[in-house]
């Protein structure tokens, strides 16, 4: 009798252990899986961080190109040639806001980068944002 | 004698069950492995493929900076061979070579010449 006890306590032992065991494993391999997944998921965030940085640097010098080529950027042809959303110009000098354009509707990200120029013998601050 | 028989045959059959049973979970924690490892492979290759579309993303952002930038500095400009990004849609923008979905638009026309090498005009 108490031979038949010991084996019945061994056998419920074995498969609570077993059972801990695979919800240990379920619950690490779950972790594991989240922290690769966010990990991935930040490689892929800070990569648009950086190509949204460098792409409103580069628009940023076309449109003092431009500019210095006596020319106005054509917004609203560069985002639908540029397939983006959003795109801005911003000038202005210690007085204020001397002229400012925009095309698109603004999406959840907008990169900006602010440039100084000379125009017309003065100081001004060009800011270029594209979303 | 008898009774002593039926009792050696039940405690085989009890036996065999239970080495059925063992079987069974065994074979439950081989699935349940098995289902682990898969998962684990999927996740993994999940992964390696973001980090790989980040990289490629990056490399891709730097070089049309420079691009630009050369453009805008030099009115005609050859660019290296070994670039990780390839010009499409008329040289305006710029695709990865490893992941062609991976795409840069471009500010300045890329235009290639007889010989194969590209170039980019301040236009």
């Amino acid at each position: 009798m108490c031979k038949m006890n010991d084996a019945k306590r061994t056998r419920a032992f074995w498969s609570i252990d077993a059972a801990f065991a695979l919800v240990l494993s379920v619950a690490m391999f779950a972790m594991f899986s989240a922290v690769l997944y966010a990990a991935g998921m930040q490689a892929l965030d800070g990569a648009g961080e950086a190509s949204g940085a460098l792409l409103s640097a580069r628009f940023s010098y076309y449109a003092l190109a431009q500019a210095d080529g006596g020319k106005e950027a054509d917004l609203q042809a560069l985002l639908e040639g540029m397939g983006r959303e959003y795109a801005s110009l911003r000038v202005a000098d210690s007085g204020g806001e001397l002229s400012f354009a925009s095309a698109g509707e603004k999406p959840g990200a907008v990169y900006c980068t602010t440039r100084l120029d000379v125009r017309e013998g003065r100081m001004v601050k060009l800011e270029a944002c594209i979303g | 004698m008898v009774a002593r028989q039926e009792s050696q045959e039940g405690a085989r059959g009890a036996r065999g069950q239970s080495s059925l049973e063992a079987l069974l979970a065994f074979a439950a924690l081989l699935c349940a492995l098995a289902v682990l490892a898969h998962a684990a492979r999927a996740q993994s290759d999940a992964f390696a493929s973001a980090v790989g579309e980040a990289d490629a993303r990056t490399s891709l952002a730097r070089e049309a900076f420079y691009i630009d930038l050369s453009a805008s500095i030099v009115p005609t400009a050859e660019l290296q061979r070994n670039l990780s990004g390839v010009p499409i849609s008329d040289g305006k923008w710029l695709a990865s070579r490893r992941i062609g979905a991976v795409r840069e638009p471009l500010f300045h026309r890329i235009s290639v010449d007889a010989k194969g090498r590209y170039y980019v005009q301040n236009e």
